[in-house]
C-alpha cells in the first residue's frame, strides 16, 4: 500500500535525523557550538512537522517539546549542560522506540517525558517561551509539500508558498478576499490559515496568517501584483528555470543528492546472482582445457576478469563506513562510565575505514563487549587512579585501518591490564592447565585462556561483564567472518586488543583436500605449510599423535579420524599433513590427498548443524555438488589440541650441556639408549667370542688390561637378546680403572637430543631422561654413573682376582 | 465570556461583545484563562454571535494553539451561517482543533 | 491435534486444512506418501547428498538445490523405522514452511491430487506414536493406501 511505504520512508528519515542529532549532542558536550545546536533543534522540528502530516501526534508532541526546549537554549534562556543533554538523548530514544513500533504509536505514554523536560526548564520558561516565536522558523514546507513539488516539476511550473496578514489591511473582509482569489483560483493549489505562523497568545500579538500554495508559471512578484496583496513571506519551493534558491538548504542533510537509497534486498539479490555468476565462471574455467580452443579461452579469461571486478564493485556497494559504529560507541562509553562511575575519553581513529555491512553489526557487538569489558575491569575508579598516578580520567582508543583487503582495529586503554596470576589460578582451578606447566608458561600464552568460555578473573559477575563468556563470543563471532584477535597487556598499565576483519566476506580462497573420498576445503589463510607425510617423523606421545617437523614437534590430527572414525592403521601410504597456524600455536591435519586451491563462495549450513564445531559452512563445486569447508578453530576446540603440552623448542639439559658436546645413540636388545659422549673414552668393536668370564662377570681384553663389562639389559630388566656375532663396547674410565658397557650396535653420534615427558616405569638408575630418535622411544643414561655403582659393587671383588691371576701368570 | 467546568472538560461561552470589543481585552481575558483551565479539553461556543472582528478570531486561534501547547485540545462550535466563513480557513487542517456547526439561531 | 466431529476442522501442525487438499504423492519402499502441495518447493533427481560428519543420526546429509544449501532428513530416522532408502538413488522433495527449507528422499514422485478431507482417517491406531507424530492420517484411494504426511513438523529442530 503507498500509504506503508510513506510511513516507512517517514521512519527512516526521522531515525536518521535522529541519529545525527544524538551524535551531534554528544558532540556538543565537547565543544559548543550554536550551529551544531541549531541542526539539533532542525531535526526535532522536522520530525514533528513530519509525524503531524500522518496523524503520529505523539511523535509530534514529544518532538515538540524537545524542539521548545533547544529553543530556550537558542535564545539564550537555558544554559546547555549534561543534565540538557540527557534528557534530550532521553526522549531520542523513546522516539526511536515508538518509531520502531510505528503503528501502535497511539499507545505510546510521553507524559513521564514531557512533564520532565517541563520541570526542567525553570518555572519562569512558560514567560520565555512567549519570546518563541514560532513564525521565524518556517515549517519545512519542502517536505509537507513534497507531493506538489513533484507535480511542478513535472508541469514545469513554479511552485510558491505565499504568506500574508489578513490583518493587515484593516478594510479587508474575507468577502473581498474571496473576490480577489476568484481572479487567480487556477493557481492556488491551496490555502488556508497558517497554523505554524499563529501566534501564542504570551505573545501579544494579534496575527491571522494566510498562506496560498501557488503552481504559476509567473514569477512570484508578479502573482502579489496580480492579487493585490502584500506578502509577509514569499518562499520558493520550485522554480522550473533556475537551480534550487537559498531556502531549500533550510535542511538538515547533506549531499542527498550524491547518494540513491537501495533497499538491502536488492543488494543481497545482487550478491547472490554474482555469486552463482562465479560458480559458474568456475565450472567453465574447468572445462576450458578441454576444448582446444585458444580464442575461446582468452575470451573466457578475459570474462573472468570482468566477473571478479564486477564482483569487487558489488561486495563495495554494500560497504559501509565505520563511522556508524563509532557512532553508537560514544554513547555507549558515556552511558556505561556514567553508570559505573568511572571517567573516561574517547579517541576514535579510522571512521571513514570501510566494511560490508553484515561484518559491521559482528564488529559493532564485538566492539561493544570488548569496550563494556575495558571500562568496567579495565579502568580504574577515578580515585583508584589518582592514588595510582595516573590521570584521573582513564583513555580508550579505537584506531582502524585497512592493509591490502584487511581491516585491522586497535582497542587500547590505559587501565590495570590484564592479571596473569589471576589468570593462572582460574585456569588451574578449571582443569585446564597444571601446576608445573603453569610454571613454564609465557604471558602471551596466557592469553589464550581468555578465549575460553567460563575463565573469567572477576569474582563478582556484575550487570556489565564478568559472566566469563564474553571474550569466547567475540572471537567466534570474529571467527565467523573470517576475521581474528589477538591482546597483549602489561599489568598496571594497560590493555591493548588487535582485531583483524578481511574487508568482504563471500568468496574466500581455501585448498581443497580429500579425507576418505569425500572433499572438504580449508581457508588458504590459516594454511602456514603443506607436507607430504613421512611415517618417520610420526609418533605418538601420551596418546597424541605427534609429527616432527624441523625441531619442532607439532600435534597432528588424523582427519579422517576425527570425521569418520577411521583407524590410523588402515591409512594409504601417501598422505599430507597441513600445518595450521592459529594465532600462537600451530598443529597439522593429516588427509588422504590435495586437490588444488580455489576461490570458494561460503554457504551458511543451516540450524540443524548448530552444533557441530567442526564445520564452517558449505560450499558449492563447479561440478554441482556440495562440499563442506572445515573450521580450523572448530577442530581445535573439540580435540582440545591447544591443551597438549609440547616442548616447542630445543630442549637440552643444562647440566649436559657443561660437560661436553654430543651424544651417542646405541642399540642393546632393541632398546635405545642414548648416553653423552664425554663419558666414552673409546667405543670398540669385539667379537662375541672374545668376551671372557670370570665367574659371572664378562670382560674382555683391552689395552693389554682386563676390562669388566656392563650389559644394560641387567640393570633395566630387559629382555636378552641372541647376541650377534659382533658386539660393541664403550669404554669409560672410573676411578683410574677402564670399565665397559656391552651393547649391540651404535645407531648415531648426534649433537642434541630433545627429550620428552617420561612416564613413569621408565625411572631408574642412571637414567637422565627419555628421548625419541627416529621415532623410537630412546632412554639418555649416565653409564658413568652406572659403572660407578657396579664398581662398587659387582665389579668391587674382581679387582683383587685378576691382581691374583696376573700375578699368577706373570709367574 | 462565561465558563463552565464539567468532569473533563471546560466550556466557555463566547458572547458578541466578546467578539467585538476591543481585542486587548480578549486577550487578556484569554491569558488569565489560560493560567486556571487544566482540563484536557476546551470548548469555545459562540452564543448569538452575529458579528465579530477578525482580530478576536486571530486571538481565538492564538488562544487554541495555546491550550495545544499544554497538551489542551479544543473544539470551536460556531453556528450554521458563520460555515462558510470558517471554512475559508481550513480550519481542518489544524492539529486537535474540532470545529462543529450548531445548529442555532 | 483438534478435530470436531461436526464442523471438520483438521488441524495439520498449526494449520487448519482447509475441506479439499492438494496433496503430493510420492513413494519410498513400495509405500506411498503424501504431503500438502503449499509446502513443496520443487522435485529434483540425480541430486548427490553429502553426508555431514558428526551429525545426528536422522540427517542425511545437505544437498545442492539451485544454489542453495538444503538439509536432507530422513524420514524414517525420524519415526524409527528400520527401512531405510537409499540415499544414492533418491529422488529429492524441497520443502518450505515460510523462510525454512528442508528436503526428504523418494524412491520416486507421482503427482498432484485432490483429496476431500472428509476422506481422512486418523492414523492413530495404525501406526506407532513416533511414526503418529509425523504421519497424522491416512487416506485410502482406489485401494491404495496413502500416508499424510505432518510436514510443519519436519521443521522443528531437536
Amino acid at each position: 500500500m503507498e500509504l506503508d511505504s510513506l510511513i516507512s520512508d517517514f521512519v527512516s528519515e526521522a531515525l536518521e535525523l535522529l541519529q545525527k542529532a544524538e551524535t551531534r549532542i554528544l558532540e556538543l558536550e565537547e565543544d559548543y557550538n550554536i550551529e551544531k545546536l541549531h541542526s539539533i533543534f532542525r531535526a526535532f522540528h522536522t520530525i514533528k512537522g513530519n509525524s503531524g502530516m500522518f496523524g503520529f501526534h505523539v511523535i509530534q508532541e514529544l518532538s515538540h517539546k524537545s524542539e521548545e526546549i533547544l529553543d530556550a537554549v537558542r535564545s539564550g534562556h537555558l544554559p546547555y549542560s549534561r543534565e540538557l543533554a540527557d534528557l534530550l538523548l532521553k526522549s531520542i530514544d523513546r522516539l526511536k522506540q515508538i518509531l520502531a513500533d510505528i503503528y501502535n504509536e497511539k499507545n505510546y505514554l510521553i507524559s513521564d517525558l514531557i512533564e520532565e523536560i517541563t520541570n526542567f526548564a525553570q518555572p519562569s520558561h512558560t514567560q520565555t517561551s512567549k519570546e518563541v516565536s514560532v513564525r521565524e522558523e518556517a515549517p519545512n514546507l519542502e517536505i509537507l509539500y513534497s507531493e506538489q513539488i513533484k507535480l511542478a516539476l513535472e508541469k514545469k511550473l513554479n511552485l510558491y508558498y505565499y504568506l500574508f496578514e489578513l490583518l493587515e489591511d484593516s478594510n479587508l473582509t474575507l468577502d473581498e478576499l474571496e473576490n480577489k482569489l476568484k481572479l487567480v483560483e487556477n493557481e492556488v493549489l491551496s490555502r488556508g490559515l497558517d497554523y505554524y505562523s499563529i501566534p501564542l497568545i504570551y505573545e501579544k500579538k494579534i496575527s491571522l496568517p494566510y498562506y496560498f500554495l501557488i503552481l504559476t508559471q509567473e514569477n512570484i512578484d508578479a502573482f502579489e501584483t496580480k492579487l493585490g496583496l502584500k506578502a509577509k513571506q514569499k518562499i520558493t519551493l520550485h522554480l522550473h528555470t533556475q537551480q534550487k534558491t537559498e531556502e531549500k538548504t533550510n535542511n538538515i542533510t547533506t549531499n542527498q543528492t550524491d547518494f540513491l537509497r537501495v533497499k538491502i534486498d536488492l543488494l543481497d539479490d545482487l550478491i547472490n546472482l554474482v555469486g552463482e555468476t562465479i560458480i559458474t565462471r568456475n565450472q567453465l574455467l574447468q572445462r576450458a582445457p578441454l576444448w582446444n580452443d585458444p580464442e575461446g579461452s582468452s575470451i573466457l579469461s578475459r570474462m573472468s576478469q570482468l566477473i571478479t571486478q564486477l564482483h569487487t564493485k558489488i561486495m563495495n556497494t554494500r560497504l559501509q563506513e565505520l563511522s556508524t559504529v563509532y557512532q553508537r560507541i560514544s554513547r555507549i562509553v558515556r552511558d556505561t562510565s556514567k553508570s559505573l562511575g568511572k571517567q573516561v575519553e574517547l579517541k576514535l581513529e579510522g571512521g571513514e575505514v570501510e566494511l560490508d555491512k553484515t561484518m559491521i553489526d559482528t564488529i559493532l557487538d564485538a566492539l561493544v563487549h570488548l569496550i563494556r569489558n575495558s571500562i568496567d575491569h579495565g579502568i580504574e575508579t577515578p580515585e583508584e587512579r589518582k592514588k595510582l598516578g595516573k590521570s584521573q580520567e582513564g583513555l580508550i582508543s579505537i584506531r582502524a585501518s585497512l592493509q591490502t583487503g584487511t581491516v585491522r582495529i586497535q582497542i587500547e586503554d590505559d587501565g590495570r591490564g590484564l592479571d596473569y596470576e589471576k589468570i593462572k589460578l582460574s585456569a588451574i582451578k578449571r582443569g585446564l592447565l597444571t601446576e608445573s606447566r603453569a610454571q613454564e608458561i609465557s604471558n602471551e600464552e596466557l592469553t589464550e585462556f581468555i578465549f575460553l568460555p567460563g575463565v573469567s578473573t572477576k569474582e563478582n559477575i556484575t550487570e556489565t561483564s564478568g559472566r566469563g563468556v564474553g571474550m569466547d563470543a567475540v572471537r567466534n563471532g570474529l571467527k565467523k567472518i573470517g576475521g581474528t584477535i589477538h591482546l597483549t597487556s602489561v599489568t598496571g598499565q594497560g590493555l591493548k586488543i588487535t582485531a583483524t576483519i578481511p574487508q568482504t566476506v563471500s568468496v574466500i580462497s581455501c585448498l581443497l583436500i580429500l579425507v576418505n573420498g569425500r572433499r572438504f576445503a580449508i581457508f588458504q589463510k590459516y594454511i602456514a605449510e603443506l607436507l607430504q607425510f613421512e611415517e618417520k617423523n610420526y609418533s605418538v606421545i601420551n596418546g597424541h599423535g605427534m609429527y616432527q617437523l624441523r625441531e619442532n614437534l607439532i600435534p597432528i590430527i588424523h582427519l579422517g579420524k576425527l570425521l569418520y572414525g577411521e583407524d590410523i592403521q588402515s591409512k594409504q601410504q601417501n598422505s599430507y599433513i597441513v600445518i595450521i597456524r592459529l594465532d600462537t600455536y600451530y598443529f597439522g591435519l593429516l588427509f588422504d590427498e590435495m586437490l588444488g586451491t580455489e576461490e570458494i563462495v561460503i554457504k551458511p549450513l543451516g540450524e540443524h548443524f548448530k552444533g557441530i564445531k567442526l564445520f564452517s559452512g558449505a560450499t558449492i563445486m563447479g561440478d554441482g555438488e556440495a562440499v563442506l569447508i572445515l573450521d580450523v578453530f572448530g577442530i581445535a576446540d573439540y580435540t582440545g589440541i591447544h591443551t597438549i603440552e609440547v616442548k616447542t623448542s630445543k630442549e637440552i639439559i643444562s647440566k649436559t650441556k657443561e660437560r661436553g658436546k654430543g651424544y651417542v645413540l646405541f642399540e642393546s636388545s632393541s632398546q635405545y639408549f642414548a648416553t653423552l659422549s664425554s663419558s666414552i673414552v673409546s667405543i670398540e668393536r669385539i667379537s662375541t667370542q672374545s668376551i671372557y668370564h670370570i665367574s659371572n662377570i664378562e670382560v674382555i681384553e683391552y689395552k693389554n688390561d682386563i676390562v669388566p663389562i656392563q650389559r644394560l639389559e641387567e640393570i633395566y630388566n630387559i629382555e636378552k637378546q641372541p647376541d650377534q656375532k659382533e658386539k660393541f663396547v664403550l669404554i669409560c674410565k672410573i676411578e683410574e680403572r677402564y670399565l665397559g658397557i656391552l651393547i649391540d650396535k651404535v645407531l648415531d653420534v648426534i649433537e642434541s637430543l630433545q627429550l620428552v615427558p617420561s612416564s613413569q616405569h621408565w625411572q631408574g638408575e642412571g637414567i637422565l631422561g627419555h628421548a625419541l630418535y627416529d621415532q623410537k622411544p630412546t632412554i639418555l643414561v649416565d653409564i658413568e654413573a652406572i659403572l660407578t655403582k657396579v664398581n662398587h659393587t659387582k665389579f668391587k671383588w674382581l679387582g683383587k682376582v685378576i691382581e691374583e691371576t696376573m700375578s699368577l701368570e706373570v709367574k | 465570556m462565561n465558563i463552565l467546568r464539567k468532569v473533563d472538560e471546560i466550556e466557555i461561552f463566547f458572547y458578541e461583545e466578546d467578539a467585538t470589543n476591543d481585542p486587548q481585552n480578549l486577550r487578556s481575558a484569554f491569558e488569565e484563562m489560560l493560567e486556571i483551565i487544566n482540563l484536557p479539553r476546551v470548548r469555545l461556543k459562540f452564543c448569538e454571535v452575529t458579528s465579530f472582528r477578525l482580530e478576536s478570531l486571530a486571538l481565538i486561534f492564538s488562544f487554541f494553539k495555546t491550550l495545544k501547547q499544554k497538551g489542551i485540545t479544543s473544539e470551536l462550535l460556531v453556528p450554521e451561517r458563520l460555515e462558510h466563513f470558517l471554512k475559508q480557513f481550513h480550519t481542518e487542517k489544524i492539529p486537535d482543533l474540532t470545529t462543529k456547526l450548531e445548529h442555532t439561531g | 491435534m483438534a478435530w470436531q466431529s461436526n464442523r471438520r476442522n483438521y488441524v495439520i501442525g498449526s494449520q487448519v486444512m482447509e475441506d479439499k487438499l492438494q496433496l503430493l504423492i510420492w513413494e519410498t519402499n513400495g509405500q506411498l506418501y503424501a504431503g500438502d502441495v503449499k509446502y513443496c518447493l520443487e522435485v529434483q533427481n540425480g541430486k548427490k547428498i553429502l553426508d555431514v560428519p558428526h551429525s545426528k543420526k536422522y540427517i542425511t546429509g545437505i544437498v545442492n538445490l539451485r544454489g542453495d544449501i538444503v538439509t536432507v532428513l530422513d524420514l524414517f530416522v525420524l519415526m524409527e523405522q528400520k527401512d531405510l532408502p537409499d540415499k544414492n538413488k533418491a529422488v529429492i522433495i524441497r520443502l518450505k514452511d515460510n523462510d525454512k527449507q528442508v528436503a526428504v528422499m523418494a524412491d520416486s514422485v507421482f503427482e498432484v491430487i485432490e483429496l476431500h478431507s472428509n476422506m481422512l482417517e486418523s492414523a492413530e491406531n495404525h501406526l506407532s506414536e513416533k511414526e503418529f507424530k509425523y504421519i497424522p492420517y491416512i487416506a485410502r484411494r482406489e485401494n491404495h493406501l496413502i500416508l499424510i504426511v505432518n510436514i510443519p513438523e519436519l521443521f522443528v529442530i531437536h
